[in-house]
């Protein structure tokens, strides 16, 4: 069950989405401003209905044509390594901090605290790379983009 | 006219600066292209942001170097350690390979940069002497044939990413999707802002280009840790130079039909230039007297990849100048940077930035020049460049694409687009969905939805205004044959294959 499942599962989230959003159409896209006469036919939220639905019909379509030996194939040599996705969450998750923090703290000191923190996650323990590359990498491209491109990044409390 | 804007585009280019920042492209596009998993596309996604600061011409100019380089640099992990760096260079590492393993391993990396620069500046002839002529029938399409042209472009790209034409058309009818996030421009109705303001300026192109494939590529790397290895490589025992310009004069036929092929592929939106470098290396092969030879270290298949690798790069260029449709990812990327400097691909940049285009034309020849000078001095240091750990390699990527990401809108929100696609992107890898259409119907979405609604409001709501135009007509005929046959082909192939599990 499950590994029919995880054959299909890309297929249906698809599917899934395309339906969500031909659903959320009518919510996300008001129309009840509109005046006058519509002389192409087509408003705003022609296009949004004609897509969703083509990604759900293209999902179910992927699904009736899987082909059954190719997936047992790659099913067989696939298996899911938990904890290399688990650090592409961890990754993702330091991102989503590093946007939160960088208003407080400024750009310099939180892009050498990520890059510290994505460098260990993949795997380098080595101190001196731990600190020179982040410190060197964040300062560069301060300097780059605020003297060179003249654009300003965020700076937090400190700088 | 070609010839005064000809001349004034050198008075631009051999500008001290204006050489500096095209040797810089060119080293960037070198250093990117030699890395195995970062491709040429991630690295003009990551130069981009750097532009935003410069005039429109200099953007594009160091653009065109990353875009060059970066397509011949595949060549020199393809021939030292048979890890092609771009996907463009495999047919480059089946002989590449055997050569460095006999041995001759400066002579193939020195073929491999004399035929991409040979490739790379037929090429730019073709991109002077065609876009011209095409943008002078593009002005003559309406808003049907548009529409029909660039839904066509749509289909071909999605029908030939990947290797499930179903998995591209549903990749770019995403991107179709995500480009209708923002105010609609025709009716002033914001459309999937979710009550966030910063969504009415729709999601950005940029943004969504640096996630789909460099936080992308980056979240992929840290699954996979891999490690490259890096083989012993035998000694240089040829004797004498084999690699002269002798021996490209005397495979001149092959070398123009080579490059030729990846004009001509290169122009056909979203084939790219794995395509044509199987194309080029089969016929080589086919028209070769030693045909045993391929395979083995034929320097016939070397020169065949790479030219018409290279080749691809200007006849990418065609189209998305001309028609504002992109030939390669990379080349969509392009046109997304000729947006952001305030230029409108299509026909009319002829018309009215006649000066900047042909300067930026002049540039593609310079570019492939200074790949010259510059490629021989990498292919000694490449070595020492893949000894650089994943771990501190992807990290800095890291660091770019989020700068990227921040220096397009200014704001944190950037970033957020960045990372939002940057988690589709690698859901995409994980499970077969190509993300150049998506890539390609973000940009063209607002074109497509813009011509579609025009030719209605011109017909009042009448369909059949694309099947009364001879253009038009030939367009969408195309687009059936391109969409239905791979369909219909794969539903045969699933009856045939119930049909012979039930014998």
């Amino acid at each position: 069950m499950l590994v029919i499942l995880y054959k299909y599962a890309p297929s249906i989230c698809t599917a899934l989405i395309g339906l969500a959003i031909f659903i959320l159409v009518p919510f996300q896209i008001d129309l009840s401003h509109m005046r006058g006469s519509n002389l192409s036919g087509v408003d705003a939220r022609t296009l949004p209905y004609l897509l969703s639905f083509s990604i759900i019909f293209l999902s179910l379509l992927e699904i009736i044509l899987i082909n059954r030996k190719k997936t047992k194939e790659s099913n067989a040599n696939k298996k899911p390594q938990y904890l290399n996705m688990l650090r592409v969450c961890i990754t993702f998750l330091s991102i989503v901090l590093w946007i939160l923090l960088v208003p407080i703290i400024g750009f310099i000191i939180s892009m050498i605290i990520l890059l510290a923190f994505v460098m260990m996650v993949m795997g380098n323990r080595k101190i001196l790379q731990l600190i020179l590359v982040p410190v060197i990498t964040s300062v560069l491209l301060n300097y780059i983009f605020t003297t060179f491109l003249g654009r300003t990044l965020p700076t937090g409390i400190f700088f | 006219m070609l010839l005064d804007y000809l001349l004034h585009g050198m008075t631009q280019l051999f500008a001290l600066d204006m050489l500096l920042l095209m040797c810089t492209g060119v080293a960037i596009g070198l250093f990117i292209g030699a890395m195995p998993g970062l491709t040429v596309t991630l690295g003009v996604a990551l130069v981009l942001p750097f532009t935003f600061g410069l005039d429109s011409l200099s953007g594009i100019i160091l653009l065109t170097g990353v875009y060059c380089a970066g397509t011949y640099a595949g060549a020199i992990t393809a021939i030292l350690i048979n890890t092609p760096g771009t996907p463009s260079s495999v047919t480059t590492a089946w002989d590449g390979y055997p050569l460095t393993n006999q041995g001759k391993a400066p002579d193939a990396l020195r073929l491999a940069l004399y035929a991409s620069v040979i490739g790379g500046l037929i090429s730019g002839v073709f991109l002077i002497l065609l876009s011209p002529q095409l943008a002078k029938i593009a002005l003559k399409f309406g808003p049907p044939e548009m529409f029909a042209l660039t839904f066509l472009g749509l289909t071909v790209i999605a029908r030939v990413s990947g290797s499930s034409p179903i998995k591209g058309l549903i990749s770019a009818a995403a991107g179709l999707l995500f480009a209708t996030v923002g105010i609609d421009l025709i009716s002033g109705v914001p459309r999937f802002s979710f009550g966030m303001n910063f969504l009415n300026a729709g999601l950005g192109v940029i943004p969504a280009c640096i996630g789909l494939f460099a936080i992308a590529e980056v979240f992929h790397q840290i699954e996979k840790r891999n490690k490259i290895f890096i083989p012993e490589i035998p000694e240089s025992s040829s004797k004498i130079n084999e690699v002269s310009w002798r021996l490209l004069l005397k495979h001149k036929m092959l070398l123009m039909k080579s490059s030729l092929i990846g004009v001509g592929v290169g122009a056909i939106p979203g084939t790219g230039g794995s395509v044509a470098s199987f194309i080029a290396y089969d016929e080589a092969k086919r028209a070769s007297k030693n045909p045993e030879l391929f395979g083995k270290g034929s320097y016939e298949g070397l020169m065949a990849s790479e030219s018409s690798n290279n080749g691809i790069t200007g006849g990418s260029l065609i189209p998305t100048f001309t028609l504002g449709i992109p030939g390669t990812s990379s080349a969509a990327i392009f046109l997304g940077a000729l947006m952001i400097h305030g230029l409108t691909p299509g026909p009319d940049l002829f018309r009215f930035q006649g000066e900047l285009i042909y300067t930026v034309f002049l540039g593609f020849f310079i570019v492939n020049i200074i790949m010259l000078f510059l490629g021989s001095i990498a292919s000694k240091w490449a070595i020492s460049l893949l000894k650089i750990p994943n771990s501190i390699l992807y990290p800095v990527v890291l660091a770019f694409c989020i700068i990227g990401g921040y220096a397009i809108t200014g704001t944190l929100t950037g970033v957020g687009v960045s990372l939002f696609f940057g988690v589709i992107g690698y859901l995409m890898l994980k499970n077969g969905y190509p993300p150049a259409p998506m890539v390609i119907a973000l940009i063209l979405g607002p074109k497509v939805e813009e011509s579609l609604r025009q030719s209605l409001i011109l017909s009042s709501g009448d369909f059949s205004i694309f099947f009364t135009r001879p253009i038009s007509v030939f367009f969408i005929i195309l687009v059936a044959l391109t969409t239905l046959i791979p369909i219909i082909r794969n539903l045969k192939l699933s009856k045939n294959f119930k049909k012979n599990t039930k014998n």
